[in-house]
């Protein structure tokens, strides 16, 4: 649709505060031409806040903002080329939903004809050209999601921001319009940087993922190493549903071999580990991570398992979800709906290649030197 | 049983809401009977219906040679309208920006606002007083212009205060998502929030427009008999020699009509609820 732009969107070491509050705390980060980025986190994290800084509609204390090699910093939002979705939507009810969509390039003085042209074009390519004489409020959320996003493309930017733009419409709205919107953007080739507390969402619409919490950086990887290789325990925890199970350890080092203890139980670490956790000192206090898919769980005791007590299970259909307790944390594990539902003890086996290992202070993961990968 | 005793009290309601505006009507219906009765006193027993029916009385208004009806009316309508605008002038920026930007100064600004309302309406007779001698010394007096401006003036802090908090009510992500499309603030005032915010201006503009219109000291104080506004001349009606009630209930329905019409149009923006729809909240 447009010549060839580089639009790539360049952050170093942004800071950003409220009074006394960090939101943002020295933040850098890429999005690459053409690319879908999703900031993900939990509320508060200052994910919409960095979005709006990219926008222009809040200015950084530190640090720089670059868009297609321009320092952007202080531009006001209208000479950055950046088309914003606003999670409200934010429709001009008096207007009409063509006039809204036009309303960008009215206000750039387009001349009519082009005007009327490009809105039909995108309201084709939404499929609302039949809504296009509606106001806001006669449209439904799914509609109104449209016009807003139709509000976006028509201006052909640089750069799509999107403020979690689908956590206003229903389960099953929202699960196709991801589909629908990862299309879109593939299609238009336009680099997006979009915000999401979803993690799902987050996972299936982008091509790469940065996590913040409280204001910093934790993570930025594709969603399978974000999933397979978390950086710390809070990406380990929050990436994912049911999250990974993560429970305190202790390291135990006995005639050369190297042991985690959980709770009353006790897992043989493999050689590839002994490297990584030799200037530890035994007794030291660790965090052992398995995702609930890698556990198997067994009836009958076995070796390298943490023993623990049934407590409740969750049918899914597709999926069981099984609850057990071991020591004050519960375990949760995902196993196959013909699993059966019994009462007492349980072991979880999993395999050793399966297993994340965290530093119970810094929250950071120790890594095998096998299978050692820098995030 | 719960029923009943709910019927009951609906019914109670009404009557006594029906009993409030008839107080509150039954003067005007006064006024209306007088104006189109032939010859009224007040201190006649009051009569129901006019009988017999005549018109003299607005025909003297409107075209006696005393009353000067038109002329008063256009002062008033100058008066009224320039103030009207004046005030939008003024007040729809200074209430955005109230409601829109943090800047240093302005909570003392708002409350010094409402302190001046309070100080203002206390000071009565000497304000009046002062503002006759500063007037007079400037040599302004008897001038519509400085009236229009005085009003305004007057109805700056109470009006901006009422759009401030109007436009406090529509979400800021409006402006945000027009600044991110290209507007300029001007776009944004006049071609995003105004049409949202008609309501909140149809009821600034009622405010200020009926100030103008009904205000009497301050016209009377300062203006000379070509000037006057219908409230003045309204007033010369009374006791001289004797009041003609007719023609004074006349002059008074005539002078309350364009209120009534400015209502009705207004009517149609006092609406609420234009602001929603666009935003999901």
């Amino acid at each position: 649709m447009r010549g060839v732009v580089l639009a790539k969107v360049v952050i170093k070491n942004l800071t950003k505060r409220f009074g006394k509050v960090e939101a943002i705390k020295d933040v850098s980060l890429e999005a690459d031409d053409k690319e879908f980025l999703v900031l993900l986190g939990p509320s508060g994290c200052g994910k919409t806040t960095l979005l709006r800084c990219i926008a222009g509609l809040e200015t950084p204390d530190e640090g720089q903002i670059y868009i297609d090699d321009t320092l952007v910093n202080d531009l006001p939002p209208k000479k950055r080329d950046v088309a914003m979705v606003f999670q409200s939507y934010a429709l001009y009810p008096q207007m009409t939903a063509f006039d809204n969509i036009a309303f960008p390039l009215k206000i750039k003085q387009v001349p009519k004809a082009e005007v009327e042209q490009r809105v039909k074009e995108a309201a084709e390519m939404l499929r609302i050209g039949d809504l296009l004489d509606r106001k806001p409020r006669q449209l439904s959320g799914g509609q109104a999601q449209r016009v807003a996003l139709g509000r976006a493309v028509v201006r052909k930017p640089k750069v799509f921001l999107m403020d979690e733009p689908l956590s206003n419409l229903d389960a099953k709205l929202r699960v196709y319009m991801r589909a629908e919107l990862k299309e879109l953007q593939k299609e238009l080739g336009i680099t997006t940087i979009y915000v999401t507390h979803d993690q799902v969402e987050a996972m299936s619409m982008a091509d790469r993922v940065a996590l913040l919490c409280q204001g910093i950086l934790q993570q930025v990887d594709t969603p399978e190493d974000l999933y397979a290789h978390p950086t710390n325990m809070f990406v380990a925890g929050f990436v994912g549903n049911p999250p990974m199970n993560l429970a305190d350890c202790k390291l135990l080092k006995e005639d050369d071999s190297l042991f985690l203890t959980v709770a009353k139980s006790k897992i043989k670490l493999a050689e590839s580990w002994k490297e990584a956790l030799a200037d530890r000192e035994s007794d030291e206090e660790l965090v052992l991570g398995v995702r609930p898919e890698d556990i198997e769980v067994c009836m009958e005791p076995k070796e390298n398992a943490i023993s623990g007590e049934m407590l409740t299970v969750e049918p899914l259909g597709s999926e069981i979800i099984v609850n057990a307790k071991v020591d004050d944390s519960i375990f949760r594990m995902r196993e196959p709906p013909e699993f059966k539902v019994s009462k007492g003890l349980v072991w979880m086996c999993f395999s050793a290649s399966k297993m994340h290992v965290f530093d119970k202070k810094t929250g950071l993961r120790i890594l095998p030197v096998k299978t050692a990968k820098t995030a | 049983m719960k029923a009943i005793t709910k019927n009951l009290l609906i019914a109670a309601a009404t009557i006594i809401g029906i009993l409030i505006v008839a107080v509150i009507i039954f003067p005007i219906y006064v006024i209306i009977v007088s104006s189109l009765s032939s010859a009224v006193s007040l201190f006649t027993p009051f009569q129901p219906f006019p009988n017999p029916l005549s018109f003299q009385a607005y025909y003297n208004v409107l075209f006696g040679s005393t009353a000067r009806f038109f002329h008063r009316l256009g002062n008033s309508l100058f008066v009224s309208l320039l103030s009207l605008a004046l005030t939008l002038a003024f007040v729809i920026p200074a209430s955005y920006a109230l409601s829109r930007f943090r800047f240093a100064g302005r909570r003392t600004l708002l409350y010094g606002y409402f302190a001046f309302n309070q100080f203002a309406a206390g000071m009565g007779l000497s304000g009046l007083i002062s503002l006759y001698a500063i007037l007079n010394y400037l040599n302004l007096l008897d001038s519509l212009v400085v009236l229009a401006v005085i009003y305004t003036a007057g109805g700056i802090p109470f009006n901006t205060w009422l759009l401030k908090t109007y436009f406090d009510t529509i979400p800021k992500d409006f402006d945000e998502a027009a600044f991110v499309d290209g507007a300029s603030y001007f776009d944004v005032i006049f071609r995003v929030l105004l049409p949202v915010a008609a309501p909140g201006i149809a009821t600034v503009a009622v405010f200020s427009f009926m100030g103008s219109w009904g205000e009497f000291i301050i016209a009377n104080t300062l203006l000379s008999p070509e000037n006057y506004t219908v409230p003045v001349s309204l007033n010369i009606l009374l006791g001289s020699p004797a009041t003609n009630w007719n023609l004074f209930a006349a002059m008074a329905i005539l002078y309350a009509l364009p209120v009534v019409v400015m209502y009705i149009i207004a009517q149609k923006y006092l609406q609420a609820g234009l602001a929603m729809g666009g935003v999901k909240r």
